[in-house]
């Protein structure tokens, strides 16, 4: 190729200098990640096998001896499962935002963030499942949460929002797997054609369904691409809305919000855009891929953390305002208590991490900083997980009747345990993924290449 | 055994291709020589792209996928067929 198709070919999107990027050296780049993993991969992977068997054990030992051991006592009887779970389907939430949302409206970054994002909520969603399970400390019954038909004519409550969630999570799952899978289709043909391993290429045959790249795939990819994108939009929206019911349907003081779904569903964004930050550093870093996930796209996200941030700040205050205003003296009490009481310190935490930190990505220099970065999204995350520790522990350990507040929950080591393990479990399907199937979208960033033309182009 | 049965899995079924291919690098020499094809009354072209591209779906005169209305029809059958069990 001659040095004026190469520089055709150039990334039509990169700001940064960098290498050229052509058709070539976009399968090389994003193909080489699949290769044969290093002793790096192979350390982190296994300390995380490590902690998901320590994750593991503490559940083994909450199912012998009862789920007394999570440290549950009235009036905290959740605590930190259900944190964890709202936590892992706000992380969850990001994938379909970038991937359907952003498709829809033809935002370009995406294409090289997508894939990452949408991998995050295949296994956020994984994750968020085991909760509820683990939560009932006899998950063998877990069947029970489903509507199948029985002699004894039982049915679970509908009109629980609980058993709204089981739907709202399935569906969501179902949408989001069925979405990244058909989004890798062509990715997955290239490594096919590539890979000289009979087992991979099993899988890649499998995964790549046949195709060829013909006219009419192409034609029929996108139709059924678009669709998905219009079917999962809703969910965005749907997905934590349910889950806010949970709470908000509840008559218990701090939960019983009408503000309660648009709240959390920019507080899954916020989070989850902050967890693919935090996962396309290092990747970006890890594989020597600055030139295609360039700075450019980083910040973009940064700056969508910076809009959720915004809102989920009003958010506090508005929950704050409208307890300071309305005629409900319990509610005003709670309020008073989360921010002042024994609890004030993760209050602290969560309004430290959400809203103050995330103002310094106002900052041109802040959103291009990576290491900066990847430590401010870290605290979001952090700050998030502790916003749902917030709102269960300080709602349910201050009722309506004051002869139960008593502060007596602390979080016990099987807790942590399998909150650690929560973690372990998510990275395990994430260092899998990207060793094995292509982490960005070879065929959508092709797309931003200028195509070769003999001619002007029409 | 196993490994066997994995490469009777990806053998390729025989090739069973009739016509002409060609190769081409540049886009628009794809288009002329869709266009000129299809000019001399040879239909039923196929494009191989590792992208898709708007001159080669205009030079085929691809209409839009029907996938986008198939599935909505099915999607619609399958909710009313659950309807009608349920009630």
């Amino acid at each position: 190729m001659s040095s004026d198709e190469a520089k055709k070919l150039s990334h039509a999107a990169t700001a940064d200098a960098g290498p050229v990027i052509t058709q070539k050296s976009l399968n090389d780049d994003l193909l080489r990640m699949i290769s044969r993993p290093g002793r790096l991969w192979w350390a982190i992977f296994i300390l995380d096998l490590v902690i998901l068997s320590i994750g593991g054990l503490a559940e083994r030992n909450q199912i012998v001896h009862g789920i007394g051991v999570a440290g549950h006592t009235r009036p905290v009887m959740w605590a930190s499962y259900v944190a964890n779970f709202v936590f892992w389907v706000g992380i969850a939430h990001c994938g379909t935002l970038v991937s359907a949302i952003l498709f829809l409206f033809r935002s370009h970054f995406r294409r090289a963030v997508y894939r990452v994002a949408e991998a995050m909520t295949v296994f956020g969603v994984l994750t968020a499942g085991l909760f509820p399970l683990l939560h009932t400390g006899r998950p063998w019954f877990a069947y029970w949460l489903f509507p199948y038909p029985n002699q004894r004519g039982l049915w679970p409550n509908f009109r629980s929002p609980l058993e709204w969630d089981v739907f709202a999570v399935t569906t969501y799952l179902t949408i989001s797997s069925i979405f990244f899978l058909v989004g890798i289709i062509p990715d997955a043909a290239a490594a096919r054609d590539r890979t000289n391993n009979r087992w991979l290429k099993l899988i890649y045959t499998v995964f790549s369904m046949g195709w060829t790249g013909a006219n009419n795939q192409w034609k029929n990819f996108y139709g059924a691409y678009l669709y998905f994108a219009a079917i999962a939009t809703p969910l965005v929206l749907s997905v934590h809305s349910v889950v806010s019911w949970d709470f908000a349907m509840s008559q218990v003081p701090g939960w019983h919000s009408t503000i309660f779904a648009p709240y959390f569903v920019a507080g899954a964004i916020f989070s989850g855009v902050a967890m693919v930050i935090n996962l396309l550093i290092p990747i970006r870093k890890a594989f020597k891929l600055e030139h295609i996930v360039t700075v450019d796209h980083i910040e973009k996200l940064s700056k969508l953390v910076l809009l959720t941030s915004t809102i989920v700040g009003y958010s506090y205050l508005c929950e704050f305002f409208s307890a300071w205003y309305g005629p409900n003296p319990i509610e005003r009490d709670m309020f008073w208590w989360r921010a002042t009481g024994h609890f004030a310190w993760a209050f602290r935490i969560m309004f430290t991490c959400n809203v103050i930190i995330p103002l310094s990505l106002w900052f041109k220099p802040v959103r291009r900083n990576m290491p900066l970065l990847f430590v401010l999204c870290l605290s979001v995350n952090v700050g998030m997980y502790f916003e749902r520790f917030v709102i269960i522990v300080t709602s349910l350990a201050h009722p309506f009747n004051p002869s139960t507040w008593d502060v007596n929950y602390r979080m016990s080591w099987t807790e942590g345990a399998i909150l650690a393990g929560s973690f372990a479990w998510f990275f395990m399907f994430f260092l899998i993924f990207v060793r094995l199937l292509p982490a960005f979208s070879i065929a959508e960033i092709k797309e931003t290449l200028a195509a070769p033309m003999r001619r002007k182009p029409s | 055994m196993i490994g066997r049965l994995v490469d009777k899995l990806l053998q390729s079924p025989p090739p069973n291709y009739h016509g002409v291919m060609g190769v081409y690098y540049y886009v628009d020499d794809v288009t002329e020589a869709v266009k000129t094809l299809r000019e001399h009354g040879h239909n039923g072209l196929s494009v191989f792209s590792p992208v898709p591209h708007h001159d080669i779906e205009r030079a085929l005169d691809q209409k839009s996928s029907l996938v986008r209305w198939a599935s909505p029809a099915v999607s619609r059958c399958a909710s009313m067929r659950g309807c009608r069990i349920r009630w």
